[in-house]
């Protein structure tokens, strides 16, 4: 998907922009106003994160600016002030959501995966492999045998080998990705996981493959016809 | 220090002293009047008395006749009751009447009629002299005619005049009383008037005291204008404040956590990986923080500047449920609402407020579950009040000292594990003392804890 | 009989008031020896006549007795004014030296319980009651009138004497104003009503007219016949005094019919002041009122008869009284009446 992010706090935006391209998304970034609109016209973008304060002008004016052009473009707003009545505010403005800084990325991500479903799915594209095929938005999984709607953490799990099939993950990186550092898991709570996913993936030519010691990867099986 | 006077006592004292002096005033004027005209009358009387007295006195040769006119006599009698005494003259000898009456001494050319006090018999009298000198066979003779007249009607009559102006003034007094209090009622109306709307006004309103002042009170309405309006600064800059140094300190905090979270992701070594676990660790700790902190200082700003308004609860708690359940989805925790009682409830209260306390509910809810667990959030109406229970599958608080836990910076004992500043529960009561309910944090009869707001419906 | 007791009485009481340097006519005691005080009374009236009031006084007072002591008006003033004595109750039918001892201060201002009982104009101040009426009027002889008219008027008592002199001549009387000090009043309070009194003077000088010094003698002198008429004489008097067939025949004349009033005073030098207020009360009470009108002949303040009389002129009680007891004024009048019945 594509994602404008207008933020005026350059490192901030370029982090940010960095999370999204990780997870196979391009992103943009616009400092002020005048570049986001720009931009915008420009472009198409499948959802907007949007700063409040920018320095020459306000998000409210931008926002209220882009729906009188009739500019339906998904916004998540990002914001510092904790005042909920400005949160109000911006949804009566057109806003699809806000979010106050700062934040988890995967958060982030799941609010954008929640707007992207309200607003029909555009930008998110299904990944398939093999004989499966993973609907992040909808979280759904088909294999020739069911469909299945993923929790969560199965789905991020899922995205996270699909996206890249073949690649070692050990259980410490899918961890950090799965769980916040405050819950303070067991590394062996990944396995709880996996063993969910491999449940559903009897019967596919895809199976998440077990490297004693080291970590996990998700291969293509050839069974016989 | 003395106490101070109240303005009604300061009004009322001079208005009281002021009908007392002229109650008196009016009461020694009246008499005095009284008085002058009893006397006048009387002198009128003696002085007829007298002249008619002259008038008769006719000379024969040898000898003088006096004739005592009785109609006059009568009438100095019939007025006043007042007993009469005479006395006449001639060439300076007693001549007949009272003798032991004293006669002013006249000079020979006064030929006016003279009017004097002396005392007669122990009584004061009033007396009118007259004389005259006749020429009798080239002689000349004086005739001196004195008729005094006792002066009990005067004292009779200032007796009654007394207690008429007694009665009038006592009446004037009472009705001056009255005006006077009145009139300071009328002169405090416009005080209480102010008062009144100015303590009719709702926290939030600090526009400017309008409407018709009487141009003394202006002095107080325009510095109570100026010190509303000094408020209202202080109000607005104390919200900038809040805002400027959220986005200060959040916007920052932001970057750390997204670049540490990147790093995480690029990290190969373990070794590093476990330095930027603690490095999110404490950034997130300071988030919560600072977040909580922020929370708190608007609460204390918002209730300063308290905005309530008639709030559809059900909205209000299904609007910040949605909002969290992004976040709670992380941990595949679901969120339910539910309404117990039919029918909408509302509630008088700051809508902010109310969402920051059911957010904090529904953060420690969230934060102290466990994943694939449910929080339900019920709204149960009983009576004048409503109760918003968030309850949690979570680890509860048992065993846990129950006492100081809404205190700030106080935290559970069975929480050190998990982040949190000790500010939730804090903000959550806070919030309820301004909203006019109550805060209840307690143990679900299975698991996890329970979380009760309850505030007054209307 | 009754002269000697009389007799006994005045050495009696010269014995025993030494002071009493005026002239008294009666003493009298009324009541129980062993009475706790007495209330001593200075009257012109007759003890006889005033004897039961006195009475219903004693009957209402039982404690009190009653030293009743008769004088003539001129003394009883002398006797207050100038001489120390100690009467609880003066009782005069002068009015005007009545006044003359108020006006100069020798009486008393009393509060009397039964005050509205006095009508205003019977009294003068607090200090001057009247209690009693007296009209003045005429007395005439009827077997001389036989073929005459009475006199409605002074008018027609003056055309009457004018006209017949032979039935009036030396058969007239009046008081004598020089000795008499009621008769001195009723003919100056004349002088005053009418100029008629000084034409009826005149007349009355030319016939001759015997000049008295008190009713009782005149009302003695018509009934018997030696006088056609009595001019000015006490009609309580001639009322209570007169037989039914008596000779002699009361008129109150219609053009004016003077009333005198009898009052009492309470002398300032009374010990006990108490006692003639109570005595004077008694007085003005209905019972007392009643009393007087009835038995004691003295008609009361609101007597009937006299309250229907044509042209009653109640001498009034007021300062105009003290103008004919000025010496100057006494001696010019006296010498106008001396002028007008003796003019030969």
């Amino acid at each position: 998907m594509k994602i404008l992010i207008v933020e005026d706090t350059k490192k901030l935006a370029q982090s940010l922009a960095d999370h999204f391209d990780l997870a196979g998304h391009s992103s943009s970034i616009a400092g002020t106003v005048e570049a986001a609109n720009e931009l915008v016209l420009l472009t198409h973008y499948d959802i907007m994160l949007l700063d409040i304060m920018l320095p020459d002008g306000n998000g409210h004016t931008f926002l209220r600016s882009l729906r009188l052009q009739k500019i339906a473009v998904p916004v998540i707003v990002m914001t510092a002030r904790s005042e909920i009545s400005d949160r109000i505010d911006l949804l009566d403005i057109g806003a699809d959501d806000y979010i106050i800084k700062p934040f988890d990325i995967a958060e982030l991500e799941a609010r954008c995966r929640a707007v992207l479903r309200r607003h029909g799915g555009g930008g998110y594209t299904n990944i398939m492999l093999g004989n499966i095929e993973l609907s992040p938005l909808t979280a759904e999984l088909r294999t020739p045998a069911e469909n299945f709607k993923l929790r969560n953490r199965e789905l991020r799990l899922l995205e996270i080998f699909m996206n890249a099939p073949n690649i070692l993950f050990t259980k410490e990186q899918l961890t950090d990705r799965l769980f916040n550092i405050s819950e303070s898991v067991n590394e062996n709570t990944i396995e709880v996981y996996i063993a969910r996913i491999r449940k559903k993936l009897i019967g596919c030519n895809m199976r998440i493959e077990t490297l004693r010691g080291i970590g996990y990867r998700l291969t293509e099986t050839f069974l016989p016809k | 220090m003395r106490k101070p006077i109240s303005l009604r006592w300061r009004l009322l004292v001079p208005l009281i002293i002021t009908a007392i002096i002229t109650s008196a005033l009016l009461y020694f004027t009246m008499r005095q009047v009284t008085k002058q005209a009893v006397q006048a009358t009387q002198e009128a009387l003696l002085e007829k008395a007298v002249t008619s007295i002259l008038e008769q006195t006719r000379f024969t040769e040898n000898n003088v006749e006096i004739d005592l006119p009785y109609n006059i006599f009568t009438m100095l009698g019939a007025i006043s009751e007042d007993k009469v005494y005479y006395r006449v003259d001639l060439d300076g000898l007693f001549l007949t009447g009272y003798e032991d009456l004293r006669l002013k001494n006249l000079t020979v050319d006064n030929e006016y009629i003279f009017f004097s006090s002396t005392i007669f018999r122990g009584v004061k009298l009033r007396q009118a002299t007259v004389q005259q000198l006749f020429l009798v066979n080239g002689k000349s003779r004086l005739i001196q005619i004195t008729v005094a007249q006792t002066q009990l009607f005067q004292e009779a009559i200032l007796r009654d005049m007394s207690r008429n102006a007694g009665v009038i003034g006592i009446s004037f007094f009472g009705f001056a009383l009255l005006v006077a209090l009145l009139a300071t009622r009328s002169f405090l109306r416009p005080i209480n008037s102010l008062a009144g709307t100015v303590s009719r006004r709702g926290a939030h309103d600090l526009r400017p005291v309008k409407g018709p002042t009487p141009p003394e009170l202006m002095p107080l309405v325009l510095s109570l204008n100026g010190f509303i309006s000094r408020l209202t600064g202080t109000l607005r800059q104390t919200e900038t404040f809040i805002a400027e140094a959220a986005h200060h300190i959040r916007t920052p905090l932001s970057l750390v956590k997204s670049e540490s979270q990147l790093a995480l992701r690029k990290s190969k070594s373990s070794e590093n990986r476990k330095h930027l676990h603690n490095i999110i660790e404490s950034v997130d700790m300071s988030i919560r923080s600072a977040g909580q902190l922020l929370d708190h200082a608007l609460v204390l700003y918002r209730s300063e500047k308290i905005d309530e308004k008639r709030l559809d609860l059900a909205v209000v708690v299904q609007h910040v449920a949605d909002n969290l359940q992004p976040a709670a989805d992380l941990k595949d925790i679901i969120i339910k609402t539910e309404i117990i009682n039919n029918g909408d409830i509302f509630v008088m209260a700051d809508r902010v407020l109310l969402e920051v306390a059911l957010r904090n509910m529904l953060d420690n809810a969230i934060k102290y579950s466990n994943p694939d667990q449910l929080i339900f959030v019920k709204m149960v109406l009983d009576q004048n009040f409503v109760r918003i229970i968030v309850l949690d599958n979570g680890r509860g608080i048992k065993g846990v000292k129950t006492k100081g836990i809404h205190k700030r910076f106080k935290r559970g004992s069975n929480v050190d594990d998990v982040i949190g500043s000790g500010l939730g529960l804090a903000i959550i009561s806070e919030i309820c003392i301004i909203l006019g309910g109550s805060f209840i944090l307690k143990n679900n009869k299975g698991v996890g804890a329970c979380a009760i707001l309850q505030l007054p419906v209307c | 009989m009754r002269n000697i007791t009389i007799t006994c009485l005045l050495i009696y009481v010269i014995n025993l008031l030494p002071v009493a340097a005026f002239e008294i006519e009666l003493e009298e005691t009324f009541g129980d020896n062993d009475s706790v005080s007495t209330v001593q009374i200075l009257s012109s009236t007759d003890s006889e006549r005033f004897r039961p009031v006195i009475n219903g006084f004693i009957n209402r007072n039982p404690e009190l007795s009653v030293r009743y002591v008769t004088a003539s008006t001129a003394e009883i003033y002398t006797a207050i004014a100038t001489e120390s004595t100690t009467f609880d109750l003066v009782i005069s039918s002068a009015m005007d030296l009545q006044m003359k001892l108020a006006n100069d201060g020798f009486t008393k201002t009393v509060t009397l319980a039964g005050n509205e009982n006095v009508p205003n104009w019977a009294r003068w101040r607090s200090e001057v009651f009247g209690f009693a009426l007296e009209p003045i009027v005429l007395l005439v002889s009827k077997q001389d009138f036989l073929d005459l008219k009475f006199p409605k008027t002074r008018r027609d008592l003056l055309a009457l004497m004018r006209n017949n002199p032979d039935i009036f001549i030396n058969r007239i009387g009046t008081y004598d104003p020089k000795i008499s000090g009621a008769g001195y009043l009723f003919s100056t309070q004349d002088s005053r009503q009418s100029d008629t009194f000084w034409r009826l003077a005149e007349v009355m000088g030319r016939l001759n007219t015997k000049l008295y010094c008190c009713t009782s003698k005149m009302i003695e002198a018509v009934d018997s016949g030696e006088l056609a008429l009595a001019y000015n004489v006490l009609g309580s008097y001639a009322n209570a005094e007169l037989p039914s067939d008596s000779n002699a025949q009361v008129i109150a004349l219609e053009d004016y019919t003077q009333i005198l009033l009898r009052t009492a005073v309470v002398p300032l030098a009374s010990k006990r002041p108490d006692l003639g207020t109570r005595f004077l009360d008694y007085l003005i009470s209905v019972e007392g009122q009643d009393i007087l009108d009835k038995q004691a002949k003295l008609p009361a303040l609101n007597n009937f008869e006299i309250s229907k009389l044509a042209n009653r002129k109640p001498i009034r009680l007021d300062s105009g009284l003290l103008v004919f007891l000025d010496k100057l004024k006494r001696s010019a009048f006296l010498r106008e009446w001396d002028a007008a019945l003796f003019q030969n």
